[in-house]
C-alpha cells in the first residue's frame, strides 16, 4: 500500500537526507516537502498527506506547535517529531499531540520502526 | 611519522648511566652527561625529548641544572625532566618540583618502573608538533 | 562533488554567516532574545548538518557551542565578549573545514575540533580511550602542582614542560583530542616566546665616539619586571580550579564512568589559562617609549654643539607603551630624522633671529597612543621643507624626469624625499651620514607595520610622524582564496571588499583598471601576482559568485593610492600572531609573515603594498 508522506524541515540538506532514507525504506511512497510550518499547513490542506515527519527546530512556528495544530485537524494522522534535544516537557507535549519522537540524526532503524507503526495505524483507521 | 625519542641521562655515576641505557636503549636514543654543566652544553647543540636527572653531581647538581634550564629564554627550557635520586623525603620532592622537575622517582628504580614512566612522559609526539 | 556535500557546503556557509551576524549583534545587545534564539538555532542546525554528513569533529564543536548558548538562554551563563569569541572561534574553524572540503571534495579525515567551549561528553564509540591508570593520574596531578608554583624565573619553562608532559600522557592513553588541545596551547606559548628578533637596522655610519657610545645595541634577552608577573599570578586562580577537578577525579576513580569528559574540561581550562597567560606575556613584551627616547637628549646635545646650532629637546609622552620590538627598532629612524632636523631643518642663528624665532631651536619628540596605534612625532621649529629645493635636488639626482616633475602635484613633492638615492644634504655631511636616507627610515618603519607621514609648514617647521601598531604580535587578518590557495591579508590594508561585474574592468595600456568611487585604480589579479595557476579569461563565470561577478579586495598600494586585487573568494577574519618569515623566505617581498591557524596549518599573510611595489604594478614611491 503506498502512502503520501510530507517532510518538513527548514534545512534542505536534512530533507535530502530523510528523502534518501525513505527511498530505501518505502520506494513506492510519494514524497512531499515543506521548508516551514506555513508551507506545511498549506500542503496538508491541499494534498492531504498520510504521514508527516516534522523537524522540531524551525524558525517561526516550531515543529511542536505544528504537530499540535496538525493534531487538531487530523487527529489520526501519524506524525513524527525529529529532534536532537530531548527534554521532558517537550516529550510530554509531543505525546499529547499524538506525535512520536525520533532522535536526530535520523537513523534507518528508528525511521523504519515509525513507518511500520504508521502503516499499521493507517490500515486500522 | 614520529621519530625515535631522545633521552639525555644526567648522572655522574657511570654504572647508573649504563643501567638506564640498558633498559631504555632498544626503544630510545640515549645521550649522556656527567653533570649539569655538561648537560646544558649538550642541550644547546641538540635538544632531547626527555631528561633523566640525578641530584648529587659535581660542578653543577641536578637542581641547579634544572633551575638554570627552566629559566632560559629558549625552547630547551621546557624539556620534560624526570628526577631520579636517592632522596625522597617530602622536602626533597618539593625541592625537585620547585626546580622544575616534572616527576620524581626514588633510587634504586626497577626496570619496569623506569620504562613505564619514561614511556608516559615522552609518549610519541605527533609529527610536526613541539618536540 | 556529490549533491549532499554540495548542499552541506551551501547551507553551512549560510548558517555560519547567519550565526556570525547574530553573534555580533548580540555583543551589542545581549538582551535581545530573538537574536539569541536565532544564533542558537543556527548552531543547532549546523550540528544537525554535521550529523547528517557524519562529520564528527564539527558535530562536537557545534554541540559545545549549542550547549553554551543554551546556558545563556537559561540565564546560567553570561553573554560577554569572551563567550562571543568562543562561538566565533567555532565558526572560524568550521569555515576552515568548509574551505578544505570544497578544495578537496571530501570531508577532512584528520579534522580535530577546536577546544570545546563547554563541558561536553565525548561521542560514545568514536575514541578508543583507555581508562587512565593511577600512575598516569599521579603524573598529571604533579604537572598541575608544577604549574601552580609561585612564579619566578623558571615559570615559563615549567609551564611548557608541564604542558608537554600532559600532552604526552594524554596522547599515550589515546586521549588524542585533549592532547591536541594542549598542543595548540603549546604552539601559542612557543610563538610568544620566540626570541624577539630585532629587525635588521640600517648600518650605523662612522660617526664621532659620543654617538657610537649612545647607540649601544639593544638587549637581546627579555628581562621581565617581577611586578609584571604579578598579573600572571592572578591566573593561578584558574589553576586551583583545575587542580580541584583533577583531585575529584582521583577520589572517584572507581566510579568514574566518563573520565574523558573531565579530562576534556581540564584541557579546556589549560587552554584558557595559556590564552590568558599569553595576553599577560604580551604585556611583558611592552616597554615605555622612554626606553628609546632617553637615549636622545645627550646625543642631541653633542650634535647641536658640533654644528653650533643651539637646540633643546622636548620629550612628551615617554610613558606611552609599545611592543618591545618596536621600541628598540625606533632608535635608528628617530636618530636619522633628528639629525636631519638639526642639520637641514633648523636655520642658522642669524636667520632665526631675522624670523623672530628664539635663538635656541626646539625639537619635540612626542609619543602618544591613538586607538590601537602608537604615534611618534619629531617636530622642529625650523624652516620647514622647501618644495622647490626638493624638486631641484630630485631633478639634479635624476630621480625624476623634468616632465614628471612638471606634472607632479604639490602635495607629492615632499614625498620625493623618500626616494632611494635622495640625500637632503648639499654635501654629504658626516652627521647625516652617507647612504642613509629617508627611504631607509620609511623602510624601517614599514617593516614594523607602520607608516611615515611628513608635514611641513614653510618657515615654521617640519613634523615627521611614525604611525606604528601597538603590538607586532596580534594582527586582524582577512583570509582570501586565490589560485586555489588560501592567504591572509591584514585587515588594515584592505580598504573595502567589492563584488563587481566583469564588464567594469577597463583596459588601460597593457594593464587593467576600474573606476571606484570616482577614482581610477589599477585592477590586478592576485593569482597572477603570486604566480599561481589562473582561471582562463577574466570574464569566465566565477564559481564563487555564480555569475560574471568578480570578487576584489581594494587594498592600500602605497603612497596613499589604492589598487584592486581580484580574488576567488573571501574567507573569515581572524586575529593572528604574525611571525615574520625566517631563513630563505625572510627577504621575500609581498609577505608580511605567517601564522598558525586554529587547525594547525600555516597561513601566509601577504603585504599588498610590498607585493604591488615589487611587481611594479603599484604606484611608484612618490
Amino acid at each position: 500500500m503506498t502512502y503520501k508522506i510530507l517532510i518538513v524541515d527548514d534545512s534542505k540538506l536534512a530533507r535530502m537526507s530523510v528523502a534518501k532514507l525513505l527511498s530505501g525504506l518505502r520506494p513506492g511512497w510519494t514524497r512531499l516537502e515543506a521548508a516551514n510550518a506555513d508551507e506545511a499547513v498549506k500542503i496538508v490542506t491541499d494534498s492531504e498527506p498520510d504521514v508527516v515527519l516534522l523537524d522540531f527546530n524551525m524558525p517561526g512556528r516550531d515543529g511542536l506547535d505544528l504537530a499540535e495544530e496538525l493534531h487538531k485537524h487530523r487527529p489520526s494522522m501519524p506524525v513524527a517529531l525529529i529532534s536532537a534535544n530531548v527534554q521532558v516537557e517537550i516529550v510530554n507535549r509531543a505525546g499529547n499531540a499524538g506525535a512520536t519522537f525520533l532522535p536526530k540524526p535520523l537513523v534507518e532503524e528508528a525511521l523504519a520502526t515509525f513507518l511500520t507503526d504508521a502503516e499499521r495505524r493507517l490500515a486500522a483507521a | 611519522m614520529s621519530r625515535t625519542q631522545r633521552i639525555l641521562i644526567v648522572d655522574d655515576a657511570s654504572l647508573v648511566r649504563l643501567y638506564y641505557r640498558n633498559i631504555l636503549a632498544p626503544r630510545f636514543e640515549i645521550e649522556e652527561a656527567l653533570n649539569g654543566l655538561e648537560a646544558l652544553e649538550k642541550l644547546h647543540s641538540q635538544p632531547v625529548d626527555l631528561l633523566i636527572v640525578d641530584i648529587n653531581m659535581p660542578k653543577m647538581d641536578g637542581l641547579s641544572f634544572l633551575k638554570t634550564l627552566r629559566a632560559l629564554p629558549a625552547d630547551i627550557a621546557s624539556i620534560p625532566a624526570l628526577v631520579i635520586s636517592t632522596e625522597a623525603a617530602p622536602a626533597d620532592l618539593a625541592a625537585a618540583r620547585q626546580a622544575g622537575a616534572n616527576f620524581h622517582l626514588r633510587k634504586p628504580v626497577q626496570p619496569e618502573t623506569l620504562l613505564r614512566y619514561v614511556t608516559m612522559l615522552c609518549a610519541a609526539t605527533p609529527a610536526g608538533s613541539t618536540p | 562533488m556529490n549533491e549532499f556535500l554540495e548542499q552541506f557546503l551551501i547551507e553551512s556557509r549560510e548558517l555560519v554567516e547567519q550565526a556570525t551576524a547574530d553573534l555580533l549583534a548580540l555583543e551589542h545587545a545581549p538582551e535581545n532574545r530573538a537574536v539569541l534564539d536565532s544564533a542558537f538555532r543556527a548552531f543547532h542546525t549546523l550540528k544537525g548538518a554535521a550529523g547528517i554528513m557524519d562529520f564528527t569533529a564539527m558535530a562536537r564543536s557545534t554541540h559545545a557551542v549549542e550547549d553554551l548558548l543554551a546556558a545563556v538562554r537559561a540565564g546560567a551563563q553570561e553573554l560577554n565578549a569572551g563567550t562571543v569569541n568562543q562561538c566565533l572561534a567555532c565558526l572560524d574553524q568550521i569555515t576552515i573545514w568548509l574551505d578544505r572540503i570544497e578544495a578537496e571534495d571530501a570531508l577532512p579525515e584528520d579534522a580535530e575540533a577546536a577546544p570545546p567551549v563547554a563541558n561536553e561528553p565525548p561521542p560514545a564509540a568514536t575514541q578508543a580511550a583507555s581508562a587512565l591508570p593511577a600512575d598516569a593520574i599521579e603524573v598529571l596531578r604533579e604537572q598541575l602542582a608544577l604549574i601552580a608554583l609561585p612564579p619566578d624565573a623558571g615559570f615559563f619553562g615549567r609551564l611548557g614542560a608541564a604542558g608537554k608532559v600532559c600532552r604526552n600522557v594524554l596522547s599515550h592513553f589515546d586521549y588524542h583530542p585533549e592532547a591536541a588541545d594542549i598542543e595548540t596551547a603549546l604552539n601559542l606559548l612557543k610563538a610568544a616566546f620566540a626570541p624577539a628578533e630585532v629587525p635588521p637596522t640600517t648600518p650605523a655610519p662612522t660617526t664621532p665616539a659620543a654617538e657610537a657610545d649612545a647607540a649601544s645595541a639593544p638587549a637581546r634577552s627579555l628581562r621581565v619586571d617581577v611586578a609584571r608577573i604579578e598579573d600572571i599570578v592572578n591566573l593561578t586562580g584558574e589553576l586551583i580550579v583545575a587542580k580541584n577537578a583533577l583531585t575529584h577525579i582521583v577520589q572517584t576513580l572507581d566510579n568514574q564512568q566518563n573520565l574523558g569528559h573531565d579530562l576534556q574540561a581540564l584541557s579546556t581550562r589549560f587552554n584558557r589559562l595559556t590564552t590568558g597567560l599569553l595576553r599577560a606575556v604580551l604585556a611583558t613584551r611592552v616597554l615605555p617609549l622612554q626606553r628609546v627616547f632617553q637615549r636622545f637628549p645627550r646625543l642631541l646635545r653633542e650634535i647641536a654643539t658640533r654644528l653650533d646650532k643651539p637646540v633643546r629637546l622636548v620629550i612628551i609622552g615617554e610613558a606611552t607603551e609599545a611592543d618591545k620590538v618596536i621600541v628598540e627598532a625606533l632608535f635608528e629612524p628617530i636618530l636619522h630624522v633628528l639629525r636631519n632636523a638639526i642639520d637641514h631643518g633648523i636655520e642658522p642663528g642669524a636667520q632665526r633671529l631675522a624670523a623672530a624665532k628664539p635663538a635656541t631651536a626646539s625639537i619635540t619628540l612626542r609619543g602618544r597612543r591613538d586607538g590601537d596605534q602608537v604615534v611618534v612625532e619629531i617636530e622642529d621649529d625650523g624652516n620647514g621643507i622647501d618644495p622647490a629645493a626638493i624638486l631641484e635636488t630630485a631633478l639634479r639626482r635624476r630621480l625624476i624626469t623634468p616632465d614628471a616633475a612638471a606634472q607632479l602635484p604639490e602635495a607629492e613633492i615632499l614625498n620625493l624625499i623618500f626616494l632611494p638615492g635622495f640625500s637632503t644634504a648639499r654635501e654629504v655631511s658626516d652627521i647625516s651620514g652617507r647612504g642613509v636616507g629617508m627611504d631607509a627610515v620609511r623602510a624601517a618603519v614599514e617593516r614594523l607595520g607602520g607608516r611615515v607621514l611628513l608635514h611641513s609648514r614653510p618657515g615654521t617647521g617640519t613634523t615627521v610622524s611614525f604611525l606604528l601598531p601597538f603590538t607586532v604580535m596580534m594582527t586582524r587578518v582577512l583570509t582570501l582564496h586565490a589560485g586555489g590557495q588560501v592567504f591572509g591579508v591584514p585587515l588594515d590594508e584592505v580598504a573595502e571588499t567589492v563584488k563587481l561585474p566583469a564588464d567594469r574592468i577597463l583596459p588601460v595600456g597593457g594593464t587593467e583598471a576600474i573606476i571606484l568611487h570616482g577614482r581610477t585604480i589599477p585592477f590586478l589579479r592576485l593569482d597572477q601576482l603570486l604566480g599561481l595557476p589562473q582561471q582562463l579569461g577574466l570574464a569566465a563565470e566565477n564559481p564563487a559568485t555564480g555569475s560574471d561577478m568578480l570578487n576584489a579586495a581594494i587594498v592600500q598600494a602605497g603612497g596613499g593610492e589604492l589598487a584592486a586585487l581580484q580574488v576567488d573568494r573571501f574567507g573569515s577574519q581572524l586575529d593572528v600572531i604574525l611571525k615574520p618569515m625566517e631563513g630563505l623566505l625572510a627577504g621575500m617581498p609581498g609577505v608580511a609573515g605567517s601564522t598558525l591557524t586554529g587547525d594547525g596549518r600555516v597561513l601566509i599573510v601577504l603585504e599588498p603594498r610590498d607585493l604591488l611595489r615589487s611587481s611594479g604594478s603599484g604606484h611608484a614611491n612618490a
